[in-house]
């Protein structure tokens, strides 16, 4: 009896010392917190991130306009055209030695990039796991931990959510091609109105993958790095594709366009029948701004389309890192994610798990309008991973080497 | 040091040693020495990666075609419009439109001239009114061709003006009028006395002027990036996008590139002045084979429909511009808007107004400082000899690629580069030269009698210098301070290397919203760096007008 007492004693005695080491743990994570905010103050943010899209431009100024009132931060958006001339940037700055003191706060980043900036120790980090706001994220989304076959390791923090999607003029196309055998038939009998993004662009290298995904006879084979597989035999079936598509294509396969916006203009004027995007909002948007027609309608191929996650990183000499987290902290909240998500606004979709959220945040998110031309998570289908990184840049080089005379 | 020789040397400083580090920091890169990246070992293998790199011969071949073109169009329609139309009607628009059309911002015009003739432009809409076929764009190569004829074109016509005005700064020196009475009483016809006794004598002194346009069209990036071929673009875009690449032996690769590009333009000028001495060489035959009437007709129809051709692009390209910034829908095959906005141009009014605010900022700032420099140099002794100040247009014969990545790691040295003196510094390499071109002249020719006497009168000469020189001068001064604006605004490449990507202006955010196809937006844009010149020029004008509204004499 006594043995049970003292057991009981000693029981509850552990729970308490168990439950007061968690609360001190909690306490100190909550007070590293408040200090990471209190050193955030007054700080200046330099967010490096792609600006060619008016709503994305848009969301990044009222997340500006939220960090200055609530944190005292001071957000500068820094419009880059391609973030590899940010990753290049930071090598450069890294030999130089230039290792505090550094130009770039925050980046927004994922695939080959992520890779050379956490091979090359460019990073900061592993950060996102305690930010208070990352216990939302919805880990169970293969993407959010491994970018591009990259083990993300917490060095970068998840963002939003890409899915390849395509969209067309219903108005001149009645049946969209939904899948790339469709396409290629859809271009030889309209030669000149299908065409992609001129790789090394992201969404001219990803049409590849895509191409890749559908037509490669074991495609589990992406997954591995490309040293460890036979290029050549593995993508013979997107070359041969590509020799067919090309002399039916626009300008014959002699020029491309430079990226989706461009294809989205010459989608707008006739002189395509079908454009896609990394965005699935992208058609809803440009309907919104005028930039297309309201016949605009989306879809996905019937095997799925390519989809990954697009992050948020801290570079390691980083000049304003604790109002950096705190912005990325910012940008994790059910608040931001969800204005990110409204179809209105920007039309991201959440890395959170919304059916985790408290109650009252799980509301922000169902008050979306559903717009025609955007196809909702459920329509799109579940997206396929992106191949290891290594195929972005051997898939670029070979497809210079033989386009690009 | 006198304050004169304090400003040749600082000019010398800020103007030279960008250009001579700038192509030793691309030279050693290109072997292969790069130590802040780790490289050290010299070697030639990037030059071989250069010559293997993927369709090389395309991008040389649209090099050359572009860059032949523009020098072609550009003084050929000079030769021709001063031969065939001086002292007409129309020589009058042409001297009055010269200086807005030069103060034009390069990138604006590309932009101006893609919504003329991309497939889905205003002349395929136009001609969509009367042929039905055309409802759906058609499939012209018109922008982005394969060797680059588009972009050459447009070179040509907005280097027309510039080589134009240098033109008429050229007969200042060779007496125009009195060779054109003496040839005709010879029995030549004007145009002939043009083209074998005014241009053979106005080539050599525009020796200079034409070869900064060889160098220009030959390494264009902002233009090419607009107008120019993509897969695989020119040699000078692609060496961008090289230095631009994560892969840090890209940049050497670059270099090697850069190199390249700059023995490539020095052998082209060498073959200009070749070319030029055959020309006008002492034994040129047909200047000598006493020819003087033969003349058809259809040479001066061929000008005046040139010329109406050039107003015309010029025209409709600054129409398609405002039209564009302030629509909301206009899809192909409408001609005009079916919905006009102010919509656009009001979401992107904040944004606008700190990119006005930046551009602004940094154009006076350089013009300014500039404008001190370049008053101060001209008065030092070193500067009065004939060529003594030759060096100052170094930094325009040699293309922007080819140095300019070697002048950012000088700028990354001394911390300067995303600073507001690192940009104002890249920006002074070429608005010092543009402001002694268009000073240079009015300095040489005041007649010092005038300091001398108020000097002797009041016995300050510094107070002299300004109260007179300087007062007598405003026309000119404010005149080349709009010049350095205007010089100031197109600046691309300089903005973007020296800036670090943190700063902005106008004309590089017109050329990256360009990529972004929304036409309303790059109507905007393009629109805004359009109106700071034409600002400034008008306040140029404006200036002198107001201060010496009572004293007509002073008005130029």
């Amino acid at each position: 009896m006594m043995y049970l007492k003292w057991g009981v004693h000693y029981f509850f005695g552990f729970l308490l010392v168990l439950t007061a080491h968690q609360a001190i743990a909690q306490q100190q994570q909550n007070t590293l917190w408040d200090n990471t905010v209190k050193q955030a103050t007054k700080q200046v943010v330099y967010f490096n991130a792609w600006g060619g899209s008016h709503e994305v431009n848009r969301y990044i100024f009222w997340v500006g306009q939220q960090v200055k009132r609530r944190y005292g931060i001071t957000l500068k958006h820094v419009k880059v055209d391609d973030i590899s001339q940010v990753v290049s940037r930071l090598l450069v700055e890294k030999t130089a030695g230039r290792d505090t003191e550094g130009k770039i706060d925050l980046l927004w980043v994922n695939g080959e990039n992520f890779a050379t900036l956490k091979n090359n120790n460019l990073l900061y980090g592993p950060f996102s796991q305690s930010l208070p706001n990352y216990q939302w994220v919805d880990e169970s989304k293969p993407s959010v931990k491994r970018d591009f076959s990259t083990p993300v390791e917490y060095m970068e923090a998840p963002w939003g959510m890409a899915h390849l999607v395509f969209y067309y003029d219903s108005s001149v196309l009645r049946q969209p091609p939904m899948s790339m055998e469709a396409l290629l038939d859809y271009a030889k009998q309209h030669p000149g109105r299908i065409t992609y993004p001129n790789p090394p662009h992201f969404l001219g290298t990803t049409f590849l993958k895509q191409v890749l995904l559908e037509l490669a006879s074991s495609p589990e084979l992406l997954q591995k790095p490309v040293n460890q597989v036979d290029f050549a035999e593995v993508t013979a079936p997107l070359w041969k594709f590509l020799d067919q598509l090309h002399p039916v294509s626009w300008r014959q396969g002699k020029a491309f366009p430079a990226n989706s916006s461009q294809m989205r203009q010459m989608l707008d004027s006739g002189e395509l029948h079908v454009s896609f995007s990394f965005s699935p909002s992208e058609a809803s948007n440009s309907i919104q701004a005028g930039l297309l027609p309201d016949t605009v309608k989306s879809y996905v191929h019937n095997g799925g389309t390519l989809g990954n996650t697009h992050f948020l990183a801290i570079p390691y000499n980083a000049k304003a890192k604790a109002a950096a987290q705190v912005v990325v902290n910012f940008l994790l909240s059910a608040e931001a994610q969800s204005q990110k998500m409204d179809p209105v606004i920007w039309g991201d979709p959440t890395v959170l798990a919304i059916d985790r959220l408290p109650e009252g945040q799980q509301t922000m998110f169902a008050r979306f309008e559903e717009l025609p031309a955007m196809l909702t998570s459920i329509q799109r289908g579940k997206p396929l991973p992106e191949p290891h990184f290594s195929w972005t840049d051997a898939l670029e080089k070979a497809w210079l080497k033989r386009y690009q005379q | 040091m006198s304050l004169a020789l304090l400003s040749y040397r600082i000019t010398q400083l800020v103007c030279l040693l960008p250009v001579t580090l700038g192509v030793v920091g691309t030279l050693l890169p290109s072997f292969g020495y790069f130590p802040v990246a780790g490289f050290h070992q010299l070697t030639g293998n990037y030059y071989e990666m250069f010559w293997q790199a993927p369709g090389l011969s395309s991008m040389v071949m649209a090099t050359l075609v572009s860059g032949s073109l523009a020098i072609s169009i550009s003084l050929l329609l000079t030769i021709t419009i001063f031969s065939v139309f001086y002292n007409s009607s129309s020589w009058k628009i042409w001297r009055n439109f010269l200086s807005p059309m030069l103060a034009f911002p390069h990138a604006a015009f590309a932009l101006g001239v893609m919504f003329l003739v991309t497939p889905s432009g205003w002349y395929a809409r136009f001609l969509a009114l009367f042929f039905p076929e055309l409802n759906s764009p058609p499939a012209w190569h018109t922008v982005h061709d394969v060797y680059g004829m588009t972009l050459g074109i447009v070179l040509g016509l907005k280097e027309l003006p510039f080589l134009m005005l240098m033109a008429l700064s050229a007969c200042n020196q060779v007496n125009v009028s009195q060779l054109l009475r003496v040839g005709q009483s010879l029995g030549y016809h004007p145009i002939y006395v043009w083209l074998k006794i005014i241009w053979p004598q106005l080539l050599p002194q525009m020796r200079l002027p034409i070869i900064a346009v060889i160098a220009y069209s030959f390494s264009v990036v902002d233009i090419a990036r607009i107008l120019g071929p993509t897969t695989p673009p020119t040699l000078a875009v692609a060496i961008m996008q090289w230095f631009s690449s994560e892969q840090l032996e890209q940049r050497l690769l670059g270099s090697a590139g850069a190199v390249c590009l700059l023995v490539l333009t020095g052998v082209l000028m060498v073959g200009w002045l070749a070319l030029e001495q055959w020309l006008v060489g002492k034994d040129g035959r047909c200047l000598i084979n006493g020819i003087r009437s033969r003349l058809s007709l259809g040479w001066q129809w061929l000008a005046h429909i040139t010329q109406w051709l050039v107003w015309g692009v010029w025209v409709t390209a600054v129409l398609s511009i405002v039209l564009w910034a302030f629509s909301w829908r206009w899809r192909y095959p409408d001609f005009i808007p079916s919905e006009f906005s102010l919509k656009v141009g009001l979401r992107y009014s904040d944004k606008l107004l700190s990119l006005l605010e930046t551009t602004w900022f940094l154009a006076l700032m350089t013009s300014v400082i500039g404008l001190l420099l370049v008053l101060g140099l001209l008065e030092a002794k070193k500067a009065q000899q004939r060529y003594a100040l030759s060096w100052l247009y170094l930094p325009l014969l040699i293309p922007q690629v080819s140095f300019l990545f070697g002048f950012q790691w000088l700028l990354v040295s001394f911390n300067l580069d995303g600073t507001w003196t690192g940009i104002i510094w890249s920006h002074l390499i070429y608005v010092i030269p543009y402001i002694c071109l268009a000073l240079a002249g009015y300095l040489k020719h005041f007649d010092q009698r005038y300091l001398t006497v108020a000097t002797m009168l009041s016995g300050r000469p510094r107070y002299s210098y300004w109260r007179i020189k300087m007062a007598m001068l405003l026309w000119p001064i404010s005149f080349a301070l709009a010049v350095g604006v205007a010089v100031s605004v197109a600046q691309y490449l300089p903005t973007l290397f020296a800036g670090a990507g943190r700063v902005s202006t106008l004309t590089t955010e017109a050329v990256s919203l360009a990529q972004g196809a929304d036409y309303r937006v790059t109507g905007i844009f393009a629109l805004a760096q359009l109106v700071v010149p034409l600002i400034t020029y008008g306040c140029a004008f404006l200036m002198p007008y107001c201060i010496y509204r009572r004293f007509s004499m002073m008005r130029i």
